[in-house]
């Protein structure tokens, strides 16, 4: 059961809007934990980033938009991903990675793009899902 | 200070169960109340609230610290811990007008008791009447379910992530 207010509010909101919340929502929860990760203080990060340390507390403390160039910032200093984009596929490739044993019908897929080949670029898949066969030909043919 | 009713305001999110309160006498919860008031001064700000409350905190990342602004207020009258703590809900965007304050239950990420908030419109929170107000209402209600679990005259129902009265009733007045 949900508010019946709420749910009004929830099915005026533009789709567009939702989306911008979660994807903030994940970059701000992604730099919290990679801070904490490094062990960074902000005056660390402040004298890293060139900033003083008010402003980076501005930052943390979501008093800051975040763009693009900020956020390349962030991931050069902390040394990891912050966004994950990817660029899809027209066709998305399939590749079959294992039968599952018992389950003839069932095959174990990886939708991935090229440089895909090969088990040392498995780590570049983007999704791990089960098909059945009849589910895999309508997707993707 | 008078009775309230603890009710559930959105059980269908996927981590939280998000309660809210409403006075006994109020056809409308509080949350309700906020939400009707914001949403005819400011309906972007609404909409994106709203999504970080039900999306963002229900749905993706349950009552994680990143989502929670720290509101203390010193409490001398509620033994052991001698204070209860609100939240504002943090929505991260520079300059962001609503406040809603909230009160995470023995600090799980999964059970929220969402109050009523405001706009801010002055400096800080004290210099905006309206909020510093809602502010204080909301400590009292805090102040009032704490002293009630402490007491074990509401109870945690793990199975069913909900909170029942001592005698198994989901019919909270307190």
């Amino acid at each position: 059961m949900r508010s019946k207010i709420a749910q009004r509010i929830l099915d005026e909101t533009p789709k567009e809007v939702r989306i911008f919340v979660r994807k903030y929502g994940d970059i701000v929860v992604r730099i919290n934990q990679l801070i904490r990760e490094k062990g960074y203080t902000q005056k660390q990060l402040a004298y890293e980033m060139k900033k003083t340390p008010s402003e980076i507390s501005k930052w943390l403390s979501g008093n800051h938009n975040f763009t693009l160039r900020s956020i390349a910032k962030l991931e050069a200093i902390l040394g990891e991903s912050i966004l994950q984009a990817s660029v899809p596929l027209l066709k998305p490739e399939v590749f079959i990675l294992s039968l599952q044993s018992g389950e003839s019908q069932n095959f174990m897929v990886v939708r991935g793009q090229r440089p895909f080949s090969g088990k040392t670029k498995i780590y570049q898949a983007q999704s791990e899902t089960s098909f059945s066969i009849s589910e895999l030909v309508e997707q993707y043919n | 200070m008078s009775s309230f009713e603890l009710e559930i305001w959105d059980d269908e999110t996927e981590k939280v169960t998000f309660y809210t309160v409403r006075w006994e006498n109020s056809d409308i919860s509080e949350t309700d109340k906020f939400f009707e008031k914001s949403i005819r001064i400011d309906p972007s700000s609404t909409h994106e609230l709203l999504s970080l409350v039900i999306d963002t905190i229900g749905t993706d990342y349950g009552a994680i610290d990143d989502f929670f602004n720290r509101q203390e207020n010193t409490v001398t009258a509620l033994p052991p811990h001698g204070r209860v703590t609100v939240h504002e809900l943090k929505i991260h965007f520079p300059q962001f007008p609503l406040r809603l304050y909230a009160l995470r239950i023995n600090k799980r990420k999964d059970m929220v008791i969402l109050f009523n908030g405001g706009i801010k419109s002055g400096q800080t929170n004290e210099q905006s009447p309206d909020l510093n107000l809602k502010f204080h209402e909301a400590n009292a209600f805090a102040k009032k379910i704490e002293m009630a679990l402490q007491e074990k005259l509401i109870v945690i129902d793990e199975a069913s992530r909900t909170l029942k009265y001592f005698n198994g009733s989901d019919e909270i007045i307190l």
